[in-house]
């Protein structure tokens, strides 16, 4: 067909950009690649892992679980206003366009640079972590609610309208009921999404069992490093199966 | 001697700009009636009940509830409470049990506060599951939406616009979904209601004959955003619809 690009040139330019894009980032560069050698004693290190240091691994996973869900009820607390406001079904666009703006700036900062800021701003420790998840949460939850609100069906919207609701009424008697195990789904999976998360706000500073694997590996201590591995893997994967069940129930 | 209660005159409107999908519609309705009005798709039912009942603002014309000038806002906030309106499909909230759903049709007349935290009126309450057991679904009013049947969720339908106490019920394609014994089961439920104590002027949208034969006290037919015809099934015969429609 005329004018179009052959589908082997397009291939080319793929290689062609990959292996510029692996050069770029120094992974083509043999005296760095030569330096995978470090894995082979990196792991004889962690092994095996440290089981004494267990107790004190659980008490910071634990403060990690506590800040996701602290965090996770107090964003999920605040999207919903903010994506009621945000409802194009609710409110005209120049009240939507605002907020659905808001929450798109709050999105596009992620947890972590949230937890940095937040560290700075009332210093080290999980409350910090804890207002970086609320953030990043308004800002995903926001945008997953106000898109299943505007997803409500003209029928129902028309039917309880027809009878003189207002919007609250119509959002507490249409809107939410319909949604409603949309928005229970979406909070489990955040909530496993931030259990993730802060994890990893702890290397910043922000508290929990990031901060203590930041200390193992400052201290070179790999076998608790590998410790703290295996209990969030294994935390992570139970909480996932639960969550999945959970999830199941309400989307069935 | 009749009383109209909704009428509109030569009401235009368009969804974009001089795309007109009704072209100066005329109608008259008078209390208590039962009014079937035909046509295929697109030739502007749907959008003549939306006009009616006040969704849509028409882009000339009149519209008045009771004498009163439903364009204006004030007229209009009084006359949208004491016009039913069921919109195609079922239009009920699935998640929420029956008396719930009924309920939504008080809301009009209890304070947001009380019905946001879910507090009605105990008068309502007594009221809602009276007009569920009127519509026959008695021994479903706890259960979710969810779980009922098409003609059962059409009562639900019903039930709710009763429970706004309306003066007209604007119905779109009220049976179209529902098989045809169910939709002479439900129809007959809701000619019951609307010829009984209170006089409730019905007006549905259909396009099956048999029905609107049976059930209306007025036949209207639209065409292109018109109105071809108008008569009562006793002295109308298919031909003249079939001719008004096409």
């Amino acid at each position: 067909m005329r004018g179009r690009v052959p589908r082997d040139v397009w291939f080319i330019a793929f290689i062609g950009a990959l292996i510029y894009s692996l050069w770029q980032v120094g992974l083509l560069d043999p005296s760095r690649l030569g330096r995978f050698a470090n894995l082979v004693p990196f792991i004889v290190q962690m092994i095996p892992p440290d089981v004494s240091l267990v107790p004190l691994i659980l008490e910071a996973t634990y403060e990690t679980v506590l800040m996701a869900f602290t965090g996770t009820v107090i964003g999920g607390f605040l999207s919903l206003p903010l994506a009621m406001l945000s409802s194009r079904l609710l409110f005209p666009k120049h009240v939507t366009v605002p907020f659905r703006t808001l929450l798109a700036v709050i999105r596009t900062v992620p947890s972590l640079l949230w937890a940095l800021i937040f560290v700075i701003i009332i210093g080290l420790g999980p409350p910090a972590g804890v207002m970086a998840i609320s953030f990043y949460t308004v800002g995903y939850l926001g945008k997953l609610f106000y898109e299943s609100f505007d997803s409500v069906s003209k029928e129902v919207l028309e039917g309880v309208g027809a009878v003189g609701a207002s919007q609250l009424q119509l959002l507490r008697f249409a809107i939410v009921p319909e949604t409603a195990n949309y928005i229970i789904s979406q909070l489990l999976f955040i909530f496993e999404y931030n259990v993730r998360a802060s994890s990893i706000i702890g290397l910043v500073g922000a508290g929990g069992i990031g901060y203590l694997i930041l200390a193992l590996a400052q201290s070179l201590r790999y076998d608790g490093l590998l410790m703290c591995i295996l209990v969030i893997l294994a935390f992570v994967m139970g909480m996932d199966a639960i969550s999945s069940k959970i999830r199941a129930r309400f989307l069935r | 001697m009749t009383t109209s209660v909704l009428e509109c005159i030569d009401v235009w409107y368009a969804y974009q700009p001089s795309k007109f999908v009704l072209r100066g519609v005329s109608l008259e309705l008078e209390e208590g009636k039962v009014y079937m009005i035909f046509g295929r798709s697109g030739a502007g039912k749907t959008t003549l009940l939306k006009v009616l009942k006040g969704i849509l603002r028409p882009t000339s014309g009149i519209i008045r509830y009771r004498s009163k000038d439903l364009l204006s806002d004030e007229d209009r906030r009084v006359a949208y409470r004491s016009i039913g309106y069921v919109p195609q499909g079922f239009g009920v909230v699935s998640n929420l049990s029956v008396l719930e759903n009924v309920l939504t049709g008080a809301l009009s007349r209890v304070s947001t506060l009380h019905s946001i935290l879910g507090q009605f009126p105990e008068e309502e309450v007594e009221r809602a599951l009276r007009v569920i057991e009127t519509v026959g679904l008695k021994d479903f009013a706890h259960n979710k939406v969810s779980s009922l049947s098409g003609g059962q969720k059409q009562r639900v339908a019903i039930a709710r616009t009763l429970m706004q106490d309306p003066e007209v019920i604007l119905a779109d394609e009220f049976v179209s979904q529902l098989d045809p014994l169910t939709s002479r089961d439900v129809l007959e439920v809701f000619r019951e209601i609307c010829k009984g104590e209170k006089k409730i002027t019905l007006v549905i949208t259909t396009h099956d004959a048999d029905i609107a034969y049976e059930y209306a006290d007025s036949l209207v037919v639209m065409r292109e955003g018109g109105i071809t015809f108008r008569g009562s099934p006793g002295t109308t015969k298919g031909m003249d619809l079939l001719s008004a429609m096409r």
